[in-house]
């Protein structure tokens, strides 16, 4: 049941856009990979920049988690804190594995529409048979051609592992991190190193077409990462700015004017000696 | 609250990918469909993807004579075939192999592969062999996935005059076995073309190659002088040998057509992608009835007297009326797999093999089907 909803709804119409861009982009597969993995990234631009955007203000928010971490030791009290600090700041703690998860079907229809549309083998053509449309442009285009720049796009490379290698470890390069604890710090350095080795051992037993996907949306990712984090080594600013906070539920207590993601927290607020946020009762007080 | 960080982000990846590697195997990978070859009570089935084997029919089944290759044997463990989609070539002495890997193997009449008796290998082949050889005199005819049409002689595989040792190149994959009449090749294209050859000059014959919508992935002779070309644009021609033109009109199926037909008195039987059966009057090109077989047709049919035996590739055996297109009566094939290779005919029966590996023997006069038990195999 799961499988007929995902071959109907996201694989058969990738596989069908794969065929109708092959055929337009000259006959090769491989400009088609690269046109659909482009027009696939350009159209959940919208998801990841927000999961890039949630990222770069949790990073920015971590100063102030690491404070109250150390302000509150009773977990519930600590808990809430922290809530409230990702509120004020229009961090959702979860909000980058949303369109993470959105995406994820995405990624594994476009791995299997790559493999199903190659067909290199009379059995696999004969499969894909039940997934094309009925367009004569489509039905006419079968079976594409797996020669790309000297590539057997049905075939591992080693140029092609090398590649997802290179463009992978860019990519981990330039994502930001979040924590600011050392050792999670550590943690990612080694991830950096980790992660392209072992995608270029999975690349080994990949036909070159699903490199290639790889090695785009992995070039797509290093120019977002890059517009969204800047990229220092290069002096490269950041492009697109973070997510505005949310209006603050009790605007009396609220650091006016600010935009800042970095109120401070609720027992510093009600101590402080001037302004709106010291006590109706201290003010007639004072008054007196 | 988790928060979720890059790496953990990366590490949900690294996930997905391993299972998606986990799925890759089998995932395109060739089987091969060689149909069965059976003459009188001997049989020669491809009960594997790359391994033919030879069997004394009888009463109940079979008995397995020998299997090719053997890897237990020094000469042949490192011949690898692939898979196989043609049906074994016999020549005097020999019996020739063409393989999906490109591989062509000429071996003995006891299935060995013996140079000493005058066996013989070529593995310089560049592409995939799809539809299998034809032999002419002596050549070996065939095509393959790199736009190559090869011609190569029967003695140990060398080359012959006029024909370039690395293949002719055409316009598009070649994935039909060529068809042979007389001294010219016909060869068709997955670029929809069509050519004629002269087998002895190399010479193309007609003026252009004939075109159609769609590739062609079968090709057939099925009269002296007319070809039956199917395509997977949903469309079949019947081309003239001599002129390279069709005498009709394009046939329009309901999908694809990726088969050859089986004739009787001037009428061309087969089935399409979509399940439709024609009986198509190739005197006409009229379609005389139709039947829907409910699911895709790969096999070609095969005619037992009256009856037109149908097999569609989730394995169920139509026998259907050979005038009137009405069905007498359906039987489903239990463990049999797909079943792609075409339908052979042999002492008044129909021989079906499915993917599994597992012979079937379909009798019109009792509208029976009953497994053919082969014995003797290894484990």
């Amino acid at each position: 049941m799961i499988g007929d909803i995902f071959t109907t709804v996201l694989m058969d119409p990738m596989i069908n856009v794969l065929v109708v861009l092959n055929s337009l982009l000259f006959g090769s597969f491989g400009l088609g990979v690269i046109a659909f993995t482009i027009i696939v990234r350009l159209i959940t631009f919208p998801l990841t920049l927000r999961q890039l955007q949630q990222t770069r203000a949790m990073q920015a928010l971590q100063p102030r988690v690491k404070e109250i971490q150390k302000q509150f030791t009773d977990p519930k009290r600590r808990q809430e804190e922290m809530m409230k600090a990702y509120r004020e700041a229009g961090v959702n703690p979860l909000g980058c594995i949303g369109p993470l998860i959105i995406q994820f079907p995405i990624l594994i229809g476009l791995f299997y529409a790559i493999r199903q549309a190659l067909a290199v083998s009379p059995e696999a053509l004969d499969n894909l048979s039940g997934h094309l449309y009925s367009w004569s442009y489509i039905q006419n285009a079968v079976p594409l051609e797996e020669r790309f720049l000297g590539l057997n796009l049905a075939e591992p490379s080693i140029l092609m592992v090398v590649l997802v290698g290179v463009t992978t470890w860019a990519q981990s390069k330039t994502t930001v991190s979040v924590s600011t604890d050392d050792r999670a710090r550590a943690q990612q350095q080694m991830m950096q190193w980790m992660l392209p080795l072992m995608f270029m051992f999975f690349s080994f037993g990949f036909p070159s077409g699903v490199s290639l996907y790889w090695v785009v949306t992995s070039i797509v990712s290093v120019g977002f990462n890059v517009a969204t984090y800047g990229f220092p080594l290069l002096r490269i600013q950041p492009l697109v700015g973070p997510p505005k906070p949310r209006a603050p539920r009790e605007t009396p207590e609220s650091p006016e004017g600010s935009g800042s993601p970095r109120p401070k927290p609720a027992r510093e607020l009600r101590t402080s000696q001037n302004g709106k946020s010291r006590s109706k009762r201290k003010n007639r007080r004072r008054r007196a | 609250m988790p928060v979720v960080r890059p790496a953990q982000r990366f590490a949900l990846l690294v996930l997905a990918t391993a299972f998606l590697s986990t799925a890759c195997a089998g995932f395109s990978s060739p089987r091969g469909w060689a149909p069965p070859l059976v003459e009188s009570d001997l049989a020669y089935l491809f009960l594997d993807r790359d391994e033919l084997t030879a069997v004394r029919l009888d009463d109940f089944g079979g008995e397995a004579l020998w299997t090719f290759p053997d890897g237990d044997l020094e000469a042949e463990k490192d011949i690898d075939l692939e898979a196989v989609y043609g049906p074994p070539l016999f020549l005097g002495d020999l019996i020739i192999l063409t393989g999906f890997s490109g591989e062509i193997v000429a071996i003995t009449q006891e299935g060995r592969f013996s140079p000493e008796s005058g066996s013989w290998r070529q593995d310089d082949i560049k592409g995939n062999i799809v539809g299998g050889g034809v032999l002419a005199g002596e050549r070996l005819i065939f095509g393959t996935t790199t736009e190559r049409l090869y011609v190569r002689s029967t003695a140990g595989g060398g080359s012959v005059p006029f024909w370039p040792r690395d293949g002719r190149r055409l316009d598009g994959k070649i994935w039909a076995a060529p068809v042979v009449k007389g001294d010219t090749i016909f060869v068709g294209t997955m670029a929809g073309k069509l050519y004629a050859f002269d087998l002895e000059s190399g010479d193309e014959l007609w003026d252009r190659p004939f075109e159609i919508e769609g590739a062609i992935a079968d090709l057939s002779l099925i009269t002296a002088d007319l070809l039956f070309v199917p395509t997977l644009g949903k469309r079949v021609a019947l081309v003239d040998t001599a002129t390279g033109l069709a005498i009709h009109p394009e046939f329009r199926a309901t999908n694809w057509v990726w088969t050859t037909p089986a004739l009787a008195d001037g009428v061309a039987y087969f089935g399409d992608f979509s399940g439709m059966v024609y009986a198509l009057d190739i005197t006409t090109g009229r379609v005389e009835w139709t039947y829907d077989a409910e699911n895709k047709v790969k096999a070609r049919p095969a005619i037992i007297g009256d009856t037109l035996v149908v097999v569609d590739e989730g394995g169920s055996v139509h026998f259907v009326d050979l005038m009137r297109g009405d069905r007498k009566n359906l039987v489903k094939l239990e463990g049999a797999g797909k079943v792609r290779a075409p339908i052979v005919e042999a002492d008044g029966f129909a021989y079906i093999m499915g993917t599994k590996g597992r012979l079937y023997r379909a009798d019109a006069e009792t509208l029976t089907v009953v497994e053919r038990e082969i014995r003797g195999l290894g484990s």
